[in-house]
């Protein structure tokens, strides 16, 4: 090595000094840009999983409850009718707030259909009658919420998988 | 330019809609239709339902008070497009109800 060469290196070691600090510390800044943002993703995950479980169980609650209003005549039924239209507001209020925190959750229709199920036909008729057991309707109402609940949790499985 | 109507269910009407027919209670979708909606669409060139501030709809008053415009009031699916929105927090309830007057066929009277 040359005396020349030699000068150069020791020229340039400041500037190699300060390009190896910045490597560092562009380092250091994309590291915890990757914590943060895998922390950011397992919180959401952890909150929207809060609001699927909560749309679970008013959705279980609601077809339950509408079990029990088709198997009594209408006289029999009390405020039930009212009960189960507030609560499928409720559910439906449940969804617009998921769907607001992320637009993959789309499960609009399913709610339709299962809105339509319970509270289509004669529901709040003042001439309905007990239904018996076998009645297909109680079918088409546990389908209806099952096709909703298993739309909820597809949505939920694609859009968070398991970090 | 045309008269725009907004007719609030909840205050306008009730904040309990509920039933079909008439003889299923005091809010039902007949009486809205007939008391409330078809009235308003005649007289206005554009009429507006706010569907928010009630305590939740059936099925049943939704296909009655706007399915039963076209099938027993005499209104057509491309007249109520051209006159008629639904305002709601819930897009379902909207596209519900659309459904409905999209697939009502209007009753034919006996001569």
């Amino acid at each position: 090595m040359t005396e020349g060469s030699i000068e150069l290196l020791k020229s340039l070691a400041p500037i190699a000094q300060i390009v190896g600090q910045t490597i560092t510390w562009l380092l250091v800044i994309f590291g915890w840009f990757v914590v943060s943002r895998s922390n950011d993703r397992r919180e959401t995950r952890k909150e929207l999983r809060a609001l699927v479980d909560a749309i679970r169980k008013a959705t279980i609650e609601i077809e339950t409850a509408a079990h029990e209003y088709f198997r009594v005549e209408a006289a029999s039924s009390g405020h039930q009718g009212m009960i189960l239209r507030r609560d499928i507001l409720r559910l439906s209020g449940l969804l617009t707030t998921l769907k607001a925190a992320d637009p993959r959750f789309d499960i609009g229709q399913s709610l339709m259909e299962f809105r339509q199920t319970i509270t289509g036909g004669d529901f709040d008729s003042a001439e309905r009658k007990a239904r018996v057991p076998a009645d297909r309707l109680f079918l088409e109402i546990s389908s209806a919420a099952q096709t909703l609940l298993e739309n909820l949790e597809s949505a939920f499985a694609q859009a968070y998988p398991r970090l | 330019m045309a008269k725009v109507t907004k007719v609030s269910v909840a205050k306008d009407f009730s904040r309990f809609p509920a039933g079909r027919f008439t003889t299923d209670g005091p809010a039902s979708g007949e009486l809205f239709r007939d008391g409330v909606l078809a009235p308003a669409l005649r007289d206005s060139g554009s009429v507006v339902v706010l569907l928010d501030g009630t305590l939740g709809y059936g099925s049943s008053f939704l296909e009655e008070a706007f399915g039963g415009l076209v099938r027993v009031r005499g209104f057509t699916a491309v007249s109520l497009r051209n006159q008629l929105s639904l305002v709601s927090t819930d897009p379902t309830l909207a596209k519900e109800i659309w459904g409905y007057i999209e697939g009502a066929k209007p009753v034919k009277r006996a001569l």
